[in-house]
């Protein structure tokens, strides 16, 4: 019998290839995707999580266990659509406008990924309209938004205005994050949520989902 | 203003022990090959570049409370600037990892292929900055180049709206296939531009200026008196 801590620990270790081959053999033994989605893949992924926020691990340790999520999640990503598992929201997630940096933003995908979240990434340099745009046709529970330099950061208030704009904003909350953003930023341009490390933004945007719906 | 533009080719080997080491090379033992073979199209393409100009500063002055510098026709403005107060010639750089692997399609490749590209291109852009200090060294005599770069740390520090101006000095950089977008963020993404400059004080750096806290970069303390 598989033992899903084992899984845990091989995801944690970034063993893609390992947790590929145990997800798979775990699914054959009848573990269902519940717990094998909760118990391994994703319990590895919040370990991952409190020890990145903790500076334990750092950025490449990140990706190596994202991507050895990823090759767990290839196996049961069928079986969870055949059991109706549904996503617990959804994430629309970019670098704003005139910023090009996105490892961040990218951790935090993962990391969203991680609690079960389904996640839109428009990569970089986006503007406020396509994060609209995307909202909207993705049905999506949450505008994720990220930047690095202080002079891109102001184009978190442009995406908080065009969700008004387009009123969405009783569906749809703003997340914002990156190196220069603080609490007292958020506040000013009346955005729904910030983070300061990945960690905690895929915590957030589980929570403001579970509100949202 | 100065001399002409010139144009450093510094050779690049790409370091596969660092490389390995970035990527966390012995974990991933179902992608090794494909790492691998990513290193050795990218280490063999990437050519790291320079373009430099020494330039002389016309005039030293305030322009909206803000330290400033005229340079030719062009006028530079921000709070790092008031660190050329003592300063007359200037050397107006872009240095970049090269633009031979921006056609790279990853799109069928692993998840982490764009991380692995950026890695070996951080190497590139290493070399790039290490032969534009040696070339200040040798034909300058500047042994300790202090650099100013637009669009680092704080918005008011030095902004990035004047990476335009910059490049103008340059008469673009599209020489060594750099190229500024309409945010003024250039691509190639590994690529930095900027003044260097010999300063009497040997100890300054520019994060003084910037109050960003946890920069993995921060070579020094934020100062607030500055």
């Amino acid at each position: 019998m598989v033992d899903m801590n084992a899984l845990s620990e091989l995801l944690q270790r970034g063993k893609a290839k390992d947790v590929k081959e145990m997800t798979q053999q775990a699914v054959d033994e009848g573990i269902s995707v519940q717990t094998i989605l909760d118990d391994g893949l994703l319990s590895g992924m919040n370990v991952i999580g409190v020890k990145f926020k903790n500076n334990e691990i750092f950025v490449p340790e990140v990706l190596i266990a994202a991507r050895a999520m990823n090759a767990g999640m290839e196996v049961i990503k069928p079986l969870l659509i055949d059991n109706n598992i549904e996503s617990r929201g959804v994430v629309v997630i970019g670098t704003v406008k005139g910023d090009l940096h996105d490892i961040g933003k990218n951790l935090v995908g993962m990391m969203m990924r991680g609690k079960g979240l389904t996640v839109i990434d428009l990569g970089t340099d986006v503007a406020p309209q396509t994060f609209i745009e995307s909202a909207i046709s993705n049905k999506a529970d949450i505008i994720a938004c990220s930047a690095l330099l202080t002079t891109t950061m102001k184009e978190m208030g442009n995406v908080v205005k065009a969700v008004k704009d387009a009123r969405l904003d009783e569906s749809v909350k703003v997340m914002i994050g990156g190196a220069p953003v603080t609490e007292s930023f958020k506040d000013m341009i009346q955005a729904d949520a910030y983070s300061s490390d990945a960690a905690s933004a895929a915590e957030i945007a589980l929570q403001l989902c579970r509100k949202v719906s | 203003m100065g001399e002409k533009c010139v144009i450093l080719k510094p050779d690049f080997a790409a370091s596969l022990e660092r490389y390995k080491r970035s990527i966390r090379f012995d974990c991933l033992d179902d992608a090794q090959s494909e790492a691998l073979q990513l290193f050795e199209d990218a280490g063999r393409a990437l050519e790291p570049k320079v373009m430099l100009r020494e330039c002389f500063i016309d005039s030293h002055t305030l322009i909206d409370s803000l330290p400033s510098v005229v340079v030719g026709s062009h006028t530079f403005s921000g709070k790092a600037l008031k660190m050329l107060d003592e300063v007359n010639r200037i050397f107006v750089y872009v240095a970049t990892c090269g633009d031979e692997t921006e056609h790279f399609d990853l799109s069928d490749s692993d998840m982490l292929a764009p991380y692995w590209l950026d890695v070996i291109k951080r190497q590139s852009l290493t070399v790039a900055m290490r032969e534009l200090r040696s070339y200040l060294r040798t034909h300058y005599m500047i042994n300790s180049p202090r650099s100013l770069n637009p669009g680092s740390g704080n918005v008011d520090i030095w902004p990035v709206d004047q990476q335009k101006p910059l490049f103008d000095l340059l008469g673009g950089a599209g020489r060594i296939g750099v190229r500024l977008n309409d945010s003024c963020l250039m691509t190639p993404n590994k690529s930095l531009s900027g003044f260097m400059f010999s300063l009497p004080r040997s100890d300054w750096e520019s994060c003084a200026y910037c109050e960003r806290e946890n920069c993995p970069d921060r070579r020094v303390k934020f100062e607030k008196t500055l």
